[in-house]
């Protein structure tokens, strides 16, 4: 009886990092387009972009979710609550994610692409081969703790049905009752992922600020 | 139709204005106060401060809010306290722990020394935070808690999943009379922007301007921008890396 309670938690967990896993990618990969696009487009391109990602960074990642579950299918995209949440919540980080590699591109001294240009290299191979290779070291902590926080905001697909970990343990809650365990096991689930997550980051940022402060 | 959406939608933006009033003052008063102990000299305090940081950045406001909700909201109401000023306490309790860090860079990056300072000129803890750490670290208190201010309003959508009646409940009670989704959603992603990007301005602005001149704090990987939760900092003050701002993460919600 309880193993099954248990089991239905931690399934719920699986679908959980499915999410997490499946934003977290959509919102790196967008991210870094939106930040390399920005640097190399132009000023149209910079314009959409700004208007594009301060749409994303103040509407709640909940009402885009709502959005992609509830409006989209009247345009004639149908999403099931999973895919919903995972584009969701990978369209808001992407957001995010695209200030972290504009700030780490900054973080790659100028002399460096003048260097590139002196020697004749096309500006996409100094931005690929020269700038992007040491500006991803320095994104590398960000994304991680982006990756931490998308494992926190995947709880939002319950809104739309997803069988993630809070939608089955609510299910459970209102089949058997027994609240206070289900909610000690969902949040000791939680401290026992994201705890030595804070710390592994943590342990990363300072790896990289002495990285930075040995280049400059 | 449309007046008649918008004019339901913002009775629910004055639910919404006000669960982030109430958060937000909560959360700066309770932050600052977690972040002047975290930087004292004593080691248990300073210890229990980082650990509740921690933790309560470890669990997901939604389902913390939901717990609360189904665990205690009955009671709450039987002794006269309504689901709003519960859901209050757990998005202060929740919201801290990001600030608190957030102010405890600031304070650790800024106010380096002055504990010691302070303390050789026989000044008191409450005497040394009031007169000293927060006078000389309000230019940069001021911009990150008008962010915080951001983060928190848009959390508060938060808050119709447990039946409280601010903007986003509104707008789904539109979504199921109307079946109109895309409309009422557009209409409700304006709502937010017209009171979140104003506020977003004004952080980038007061940043501007409290910074200028002054000893900047260091550049915050991906904290200089609105919006922004989590603090990746990386200090190159004058190209010459100093005391970071914070080295710590804060996560989202």
């Amino acid at each position: 009886m309880n193993g099954t309670i248990f089991a239905a938690i931690m399934h719920g967990g699986i679908v959980t990092l499915e999410v997490a896993f499946g934003a977290w990618l959509i919102g790196s990969v967008i991210g870094l387009l939106l930040a390399i696009l920005r640097q190399l487009g132009g000023k149209p391109a910079a314009w959409v972009i700004g208007i594009l990602v301060a749409i994303l960074r103040g509407v709640p990642q909940l009402v885009i979710l709502y959005f992609a579950f509830f409006a989209l299918p009247t345009l004639g995209i149908n999403l099931s609550p999973v895919t919903a949440a995972i584009v969701a919540l990978g369209a808001a980080e992407a957001s995010f994610t695209a200030e972290y590699y504009r700030a780490a591109i900054a973080t790659v001294a100028r002399e460096q692409q003048e260097a590139g240009r002196s020697l004749g290299l096309p500006e996409l191979k100094i931005f690929g081969l020269i700038v992007m290779p040491q500006a991803l070291v320095v994104a590398v902590p960000a994304l991680l703790n982006s990756l931490l926080g998308l494992l926190k905001l995947a709880t939002l697909a319950s809104a739309v049905g997803a069988p993630e970990i809070l939608y089955n343990s609510q299910l459970e809650m209102n089949r058997v009752g027994h609240l206070l365990g289900i909610a000690a096991t969902v949040i000791a689930v939680y401290l026992i992922v994201s705890l030595p997550g804070i710390h592994l980051v943590r342990r990363l940022e300072r790896r990289v600020s002495r990285h930075l402060i040995a280049a400059t | 139709m449309w007046a008649q959406w918008a004019h339901v939608l913002a009775s629910g933006l004055v639910v919404t204005l006000e669960l982030t009033g109430v958060i937000s003052v909560c959360t700066i008063v309770f932050s600052l106060l977690l972040a002047s102990a975290a930087v004292s000299e004593i080691k248990p305090l300073t210890r229990c401060c980082r650990l509740y940081s921690d933790v309560v950045r470890s669990i997901p406001l939604l389902p913390a809010l939901i717990f609360v909700y189904y665990g205690l909201g009955r009671d709450f109401v039987q002794i006269g306290v309504n689901t709003f000023w519960l859901a209050c306490l757990v998005f202060v309790l929740s919201e801290s722990g990001y600030q608190a860090e957030i102010y405890r860079g600031i304070f650790r990056s800024m106010g380096a020394g002055q504990w010691e300072a302070g303390r050789s000129l026989g000044l008191r803890w409450r005497q040394i935070v009031t007169r000293v750490l927060l006078p000389s670290c309000l230019p940069a208190i001021i911009p990150v808690s008008v962010n915080a201010v951001v983060l928190i309003l848009k959390d508060t959508s938060l808050a119709s999943m447990i039946t409280i009646q601010e903007v986003t409940l509104s707008a789904n009670g539109l979504v199921s009379t109307s079946f109109q989704p895309l409309q009422v959603y557009i209409l409700l992603a304006g709502f937010y922007l017209v009171v979140v990007l104003p506020i977003m301005g004004l952080s980038q602005l007061l940043e501007r301007r409290l910074t200028r001149g002054a000893r900047r704090p260091g550049i915050m990987l991906g904290t200089g921008f609105p919006g922004a939760r989590r603090p990746v900092p990386l200090d190159l003050t004058d190209g010459k890396a100093a005391a970071s701002a914070g080295r710590d993460v804060a996560g989202s919600p």
